[in-house]
């Protein structure tokens, strides 16, 4: 890989500020995402995936967020933190584009959908007036929508949720970017959809060559799509490793807790175990590691010192487990 | 906008015809109601309902007569039938104390307060929706909190004494702005040549205007900026900014359009009150206008010519109400649908 | 507030609350200490200024002076009940985001303007500087206001500022007797609407859309017409037009809760609709409800003052707001307090309803916000 990676986050760290001082939703996350690589960001809700999506975009919402000094998102080297407004708008769509979870809300009810994936069109390339509708039509085609015509025309609360999202991702292509964030993309649809909207994505990425950051609750997802996961608990990184490590020798007792709660067919009759207490809140997040006072694991030191990202058998963990030879 | 598109798109057409005729199928219960309220309270009223329609000077004999020709001894639903009937068609009877029949009457008198009333509503609507909007955008700003009280503090005010205010300013401190401060039309208005007589009566309009929508046009304010509020924190602003699109658009475009929608139900509820405020507005500035018509003729006890304005006024709201629900209709794809 | 000091502790600061409620709250800062000490001595000040016509009262008794009496010593008791209660040592300002405080305090601003208005009101005949209905015809008629007379006097001589005070009672009485109509008449016809459904909803709803078709000045002035005009008269036609909004309000939270589980539930073990309606539905719908009624008193208030400004409201001798305007009218330039002040005091009291009404529906929906 020459040059540097596509998308490099180091030692993000996002507050929001409440009545009682500022409450931390993301502390300390850093990944990297090269060219053509599809990453997943697995976590469960509350430990920050949303707001660091955002943050890549400078969408965090305002006045209640804010991104810290010392954090640092950089695109192919570029500082997205300190760049002014019309770079942002650029790389908006242009360069990364975003797919959210609510297909239902995501559209505007009063434009039609050819209307609104024009714009997104317009808004990054230079197509003329007479080659709009005809790049509008070959985006819904690419999103698997047959009858582009009809959908164009239509109204957003004319099409089911699976239709909707896929328009939105034609939204999210419409710039041609080169990074695509999905950012629980399928949550909100049925699971039949979801399968249809995972291997769209799928095939997507592979045909165009590009990024994927997939941010799910769901490690089954990651499984299927991605390349490398990166799991996060209490604002940043606890493991990351290629998948296939990841899935099978996991290094930190949280990816090995998510793995154990997946039900198995295989493992029928074998009680299901749960990772007992619940993740906390933005804001009160414990001490140290993050994830001691559910870890079955932890020891003295846990509580005392956050880790690092330590390198494991397969991959690297957060965890003083790696550095005691256990 | 999306009007245009509306018309013209296919399928838009049809389901539009549809929904303006079932909302004018259900106007006419409603007007048919209206009269029937309007009856019922006349009986209901103390002493003698037929006697209403007679000046008390007429001898008893002649009012006897009168009173078997016009039906006016036959059983009570006989009376309401016929009294629907005349209503619906507009035949409202005689008015002694303008000595004409009282359709005509109206008919003089409602087109001013109509010229009032729409001049006013877009006045209103007008700046409403700009101010709104604009506070929604600055929210949290200073000039954001000063109209918000700004707009309570008119909200809050008798539109009468607002325009009494408005002649005291007028005419003292104000006095060189040469504002009339009271009736339509100047003394000399008839050997003004076209144009000046258009300027002579909107130099009139100003003060009334003022009076009748400032009141409105702050709630109207209040009412779109947390409508707009509430749009700018959708999904699909979220959508819109992730397309890379600059901030003038995605307001514009976005917010407003969505925002502004609602608006127009609210002309519903604003329309009552305008009617209604047009009359007290009507008797402090001496508009000649069914306001004050009414108003004369109650204080005449011109029971028929009283009776016919109020069920006018009513026919006016549902009148204005069945505009908005098609121009909401228009505007709103989600509506033709449902 | 927990050092122990020999003198001036805590409980030496309790028992100068006996003597003045809510200092020890104000020494400590708190805002509401102020407010109490500061009515807590406006009262006892008025009590004693007024010792001569307090005394008549008790003598002479009237109706408005017993109320006068009853209000001071009821306001008294309130405050000093307020000021005395144990004040918490400081409680920590929890996560409460800054638009719900926002909104609380527009509604906490619009309740004490409120109290004070009230207040005014009920003490009228203890305010006021002069009989309202003293006519001077002599040199006292149309003076402007003055260190004597602070609003001016109108064209009898009469004190302005005593009218206006009394003219509160008169005005807020028929604001709250119609709201108190229209909230029960609203209430009802909501409920059975939502919860019977079907045609009888359907039948209620319509008439609803009827009594909104009138604009609300116009069946007054023309019930008026019909009718002799009277204060009972205005109280009850201001409530029956006034009810729409309250209906489709309750209607509404009817129908939301009306599918809900609990209601279900009891419905399966047989309660009966009565009882469902009653300690299920309508604790949902209380809040909203007094949100309606606030905004509504507000609209009562102007729709009767412009009903007695034409002349077919409140009839003199009595005196609403309104007339008193209406009386300034030949006069507007020459004596133009007498149609200012009266008018300014409709502004503040409706201000005040509509902060309160306000302030409360966005404490209650954290969506809409300051």
């Amino acid at each position: 890989m020459s040059g540097p990676p596509l998308l490099e986050i180091r030692d993000l760290r996002v507050v929001f500020r409440t009545v009682s001082g500022d409450a931390p939703a993301v502390d300390g996350l850093s990944i990297v995402l090269e060219a053509g690589e599809a990453l997943g960001l697995v976590g469960e809700s509350g430990c920050g995936k949303s707001v660091t999506a955002l943050s890549i975009l400078g969408l965090t919402p305002r006045p209640a967020g804010r991104v810290v000094d010392g954090s640092s998102i950089r695109l192919r080297g570029e500082e997205l933190l300190r760049a002014g407004p019309e770079r942002m708008r650029e790389v908006r769509g242009g360069e990364i584009g975003i797919v959210f979870q609510e297909p239902m809300t995501s559209l505007n009810p009063v434009l039609r959908v050819g209307d609104q994936v024009a714009e997104a069109v317009r808004a990054h390339l230079p197509v003329g007036r007479a080659a709009l509708p005809g790049r509008v039509m070959e985006l819904l085609e690419t999103v698997g929508l047959p009858d582009a015509e009809q959908i164009a025309r239509a109204w957003p609360h004319q099409l089911s949720g699976g239709m909707r999202q896929r328009v939105l991702i034609a939204i999210a292509l419409a710039g041609d970017p080169d990074l695509l964030i999905a950012d629980e993309a399928t949550s909100a649809l049925d699971v039949t959809v979801q399968a249809t909207i995972l291997e769209l994505l799928d095939r997507l990425r592979r045909d165009r060559s590009m990024a994927l950051l997939l941010i799910t609750h769901d490690l089954a997802v990651a499984a299927r799509m991605t390349d490398r996961i990166a799991v996060m608990y209490g604002g940043h990184i606890v493991e990351e490793g290629d998948t296939r490590s990841v899935l099978d020798r996991p290094a930190h007792p949280y990816t090995a807790g998510l793995l154990n709660s997946i039900p198995d067919p295989a493992r029928r009759g074998v009680r299901l175990e749960a990772i007992p207490g619940s993740v906390p809140g933005i804001g009160s997040w414990p001490g140290g590691c993050t994830f001691h006072p559910r870890c079955s694991r932890s020891f003295a030191r846990c509580e005392a010192e956050s880790p690092p990202l330590l390198v494991g058998p397969a991959t690297r963990a957060a965890c003083w487990l790696l550095e005691t030879d256990e | 906008m999306g009007l245009g598109r509306a018309l013209v798109a296919g399928s838009g057409v049809e389901t539009l015809i549809r929904y303006v005729g079932s909302r004018l199928l259900q106007a006419i219960p409603l007007l048919i109601g209206v009269v029937t309220l309007v009856f019922v309270i006349l009986h209901l009223a103390p002493g003698d309902p037929t006697a209403i329609w007679f000046n008390p000077s007429i001898p008893p004999e002649v009012l006897e007569r009168m009173r078997e020709s016009m039906g006016l001894d036959r059983p009570l639903y006989e009376q309401y039938l016929h009294w629907l009937k005349s209503f619906l068609t507009g035949d409202f009877g005689y008015s002694y104390s303008q000595f004409r029949p009282v359709s005509e009457v109206i008919g003089d008198a409602l087109p001013n307060t109509l010229l009032l009333g729409g001049v006013c509503l877009i006045v209103v609507f007008g700046i409403g929706m700009a101010v709104g909007a604009w506070q929604a955008v600055r929210r949290h700003s200073a000039a954001d909190s000063m109209l918000t009280f700004v707009t309570l503090f008119l909200y809050s005010m008798p539109g009468f004494w607002l325009g009494l205010m408005l002649i005291l300013a007028a005419s003292t401190w104000l006095g060189w702005l040469g504002l009339p401060v009271s009736g339509m039309t100047s003394v000399d208005h008839s050997l003004l040549g076209p144009l000046d007589r258009i300027s002579d009566i909107a130099g009139h309009l100003v003060l009334p205007t003022i009076a009748l929508g400032l009141g409105s046009a702050a709630g109207v304010t209040r009412y779109v900026r947390g409508e707009m509020l509430e749009v700018l924190g959708q999904d699909y602003m979220r959508t819109a900014r992730a397309k890379g699109l600059t901030e003038r658009t995605v307001i514009l475009r976005h917010a407003l359009r969505n925002a502004l929608l609602p608006v127009v139900s609210l002309l519903g509820l604003y329309l009552p009150l305008l009617f209604g405020g047009a009359l007290v507005i009507e008797v402090v500035f001496s508009w000649p206008g069914m306001g004050r018509l009414m108003y004369d003729a109650v204080l005449a006890r011109d029971y028929p010519l009283v009776l016919a304005a109020s069920f006018l006024f009513a026919v006016l709201v549902i009148a204005g109400n069945l505009l908005a629900d098609v121009l909401y209709a228009l505007v709103d794809p989600r509506v033709r649908h449902a | 507030m927990h050092e122990v000091r020999s003198n001036g502790g805590p409980s030496a600061r309790r028992e100068l609350d006996l003597l003045f409620p809510g200092l020890s709250r104000a020494l400590a800062g708190r805002g509401s200490g102020f407010l109490l000490l500061g009515a807590w001595l406006s009262l006892l000040a008025l009590a004693v200024y007024r010792r001569p016509r307090i005394a008549e009262f008790i003598s002479h008794p009237t109706g408005s002076g017993l109320v006068a009496l009853a209000s001071l010593v009821g306001l008294l008791a309130l405050t000093w009940i307020a000021g005395t209660r144990a004040v918490d040592p400081g409680d920590p300002s929890g996560a409460v985001p800054a638009s719900r405080l926002r909104s609380d305090r527009r509604a906490a601003i619009g309740i004490g303007l409120l109290v004070v208005l009230g207040s005014a009101a009920l003490l009228a005949p203890l305010l006021a500087p002069f009989d309202p209905d003293l006519i001077d015809l002599g040199a006292g008629r149309l003076l402007a206001p003055s260190a004597s007379h602070w609003m001016g006097t109108d064209e009898l001589g009469r004190d302005l500022f005593s009218r206006v005070l009394y003219g509160a009672r008169v005005s807020l009485l028929i604001g709250f007797l119609a709201i108190a109509i229209a909230v029960t008449i609203g209430t009802a016809v909501g409920a059975v609407a939502g919860y019977a459904g079907g045609w009888l909803d359907a039948l209620l709803m319509r008439t609803v859309d009827l009594f909104l078709s009138f604009p609300r000045l116009v069946l007054l002035i023309t019930v008026v017409a019909l009718f002799e005009p009277s204060i009972p008269l205005i109280v009850v036609v201001l409530g029956l037009t006034g009810w729409m909004g309250v209906s489709r309000l309750v209607r509404g939270q009817v129908l939301s809760v009306r599918e809900r589980e609990y209601v279900q539930a009891a419905r399966a073990m047989g309660y009966g609709s009565g009882r469902i309606l009653r300690r299920h539905v309508l604790p949902n719908v209380a809040t909203p409800i007094i949100v309606a009624a606030t905004l509504g008193i507000g609209n009562a208030i102007l729709a009767e003052a412009a009903l007695s400004y034409l002349g077919l409201g409140v009839q003199p001798p009595t005196a609403s707001w309104g007339t008193i305007i209406q009386s300034g009218g030949d006069r507007l330039v020459d004596a133009w307090w007498i149609t200012t002040f009266p008018g300014l005091a409709i502004v503040l009291t409706v201000m005040s309803f509509n902060l309160v009404g306000d302030g409360l529906r966005d404490a209650l929906d954290p969506r809409r916000g300051g």
